[in-house]
């Protein structure tokens, strides 16, 4: 088994697997909390990772993160408008917002689809440089990301225990109720997507200082991704307590990874590479369901057989 | 008091599903009055008090409370000084939230943003919503960890009660 999976495909599908793992976090507050479906995320994914990027190339990689998570939170707050104050449906408000960031991320990065940031520090080199062990410049990275995932969750999990966040679980718990309680649902539905995409700005960010570059395709499928990992995690966890699923959300998409990273030792060539996925996805969201269906057809299989049995026996009798 | 004056309210206007739900409606209550609302199916009785609630805004006419105009305040606005029962027992609460985060919601509503958006429900403020609930005398108080949603639609009504 170390021969199929090495150490350093597993910490590389951690650290993927991590990184999404902020973009299923950001999903957990849009989709879950406040069902709504935001489809901006690829944009905004893109969106953090160029303006990280652009800042990381100008000598300021930390500060990279901080404007991706900005960039992100104006993403989110246009989304929030188009839906509150001008009643675009959800998925339209997402989608028009992610077709305007492609040309805002191209403008980002200066009107060109590509943008290297080799030769440059980054958060992980800067973090990596403060040992020269080996077992550090090997790990130092996971442990950088589990880091900032931790925190991530951290403040997630306080913020949601906010009277704030109370009130913007309740928004997409029932709206009426929220409305009844003298909360402006406009109002919350704003901060919670703000939230939520500051993450996959966040995500955006740390995936570009980790491949050093940034594409303008980057973020092409990653709410599929990022929704796919969200569901296996959310089936995992039971939805029970908030701290267990939040956790779960980054498992679900760590597990994502390890799929796609035995797929990719199974040499599965890479043209059948997107159905393997949608099949990985397709199996986690269907299984929940799946388990009950066959369980279900068990129970009834045995009702059946056994009042056949006593008719049988019945029949007997008389 | 509450003093509604010529209020109207077309539902689906110029189309063929028109409904003239509340056409010239007056109606003067003053504080204390005990009113009951009577009417056949789809004689407005709703309408009326999702006008009053302010679910939506009214056609043309006005409603004040106590002298003051609410006609075109919103309804989270107007939620502050009026408390709403929904007809619809699951409306009132939020099933996947506990009933301690229930309460906690409605309990922005009862303290009058007072509250800091950032601070937690304190240790007095669940003891109290725990004292509270325990005068419902359905056992509640017992289950504050629990989803709304796993009560039965009665309990959800009387802690929607509560909460008001």
């Amino acid at each position: 088994m170390t021969g199929f999976l090495t150490a350093g495909i597993v910490r590389t599908a951690l650290e993927v697997g991590l990184i999404y793992g902020l973009v299923a976090l950001s999903l957990f507050i849009s989709f879950s909390i406040l069902n709504i479906c935001d489809l901006s995320t690829d944009g905004c994914y893109t969106l953090g990772c160029a303006a990280s990027a652009v800042v990381t190339i100008a000598g300021h990689p930390f500060l990279g993160i901080f404007a991706a998570m900005a960039a992100g939170v104006c993403s989110g707050f246009v989304t929030a408008l188009l839906q509150t104050k001008f009643g675009v449906e959800s998925i339209l408000a997402g989608i028009i917002v992610n077709t305007g960031l492609y040309t805002i991320n191209l403008a980002v990065m200066g009107f060109s689809s590509n943008v290297s940031i080799f030769g440059t520090d980054t958060m992980f080199s800067l973090w990596k440089g403060l040992s020269d062990a080996k077992a550090w410049t090997d790990w130092s990275t996971l442990i950088l990301l589990l880091l900032v995932v931790g925190i991530g969750i951290f403040v997630i999990h306080w913020f949601l225990g906010t009277t704030l966040g109370l009130s913007i679980r309740a928004t997409g718990d029932s709206p009426a109720m929220v409305r009844a309680s003298s909360i402006n649902p406009s109002f919350t539905i704003t901060v919670g997507l703000c939230v939520s995409n500051a993450f996959t700005g966040l995500a955006g960010a740390l995936i570009g200082q980790y491949n050093k570059t940034c594409d303008i395709n980057l973020g092409t499928g990653m709410v599929t991704v990022a929704l796919a990992s969200l569901v296996i995690g959310e089936s995992l966890s039971g939805k029970r307590g908030m701290m267990k699923r939040l956790i779960f959300v980054v498992l679900g998409s760590c597990l994502y990874r390890f799929v796609i990273s035995i797929a990719l030792r199974l040499n599965v060539p890479t043209e059948a590479f997107k159905l393997v996925s949608a099949v990985i996805v397709a199996i986690a969201i269907a299984s929940p369901r799946a388990k009950e269906l066959i369980s279900f057809r068990v129970k009834q299989r045995e009702e059946i057989r056994l009042r056949q049995e006593m008719k049988r026996g019945g029949s007997r009798n008389v | 008091m509450l003093n509604i004056e010529h209020i109207f309210k077309t539902f689906n206007a110029g189309t063929v599903n028109e409904k003239k739900a509340i056409e010239d409606l007056s109606l003067k209550l003053r504080d204390g009055d005990f009113a009951t609302i009577v009417g056949s199916n789809g004689a407005g009785k709703s309408t009326l008090f999702n006008a009053i609630a302010g679910s939506f805004f009214t056609d043309s006419g006005f409603i004040e409370l106590d002298d003051e105009d609410i006609t075109f305040v919103p309804e989270h606005v107007r939620s502050k000084v009026i408390g709403r029962l929904f007809q619809d027992p699951l409306m009132g609460t939020a099933p996947h939230m506990t009933i301690e985060e229930n309460l906690s919601v409605a309990f922005l509503r009862a303290s009058g943003g007072t509250h800091n958006l950032f601070s937690h429900v304190s240790k007095k403020n669940k003891d109290y919503f725990r004292e509270q609930l325990a005068l419902l005398d359905m056992g509640l108080e017992d289950r504050m960890k629990q989803p709304v949603g796993l009560l039965s639609g009665g309990q959800r009504q009387a802690l929607a009660f509560a909460s008001r």
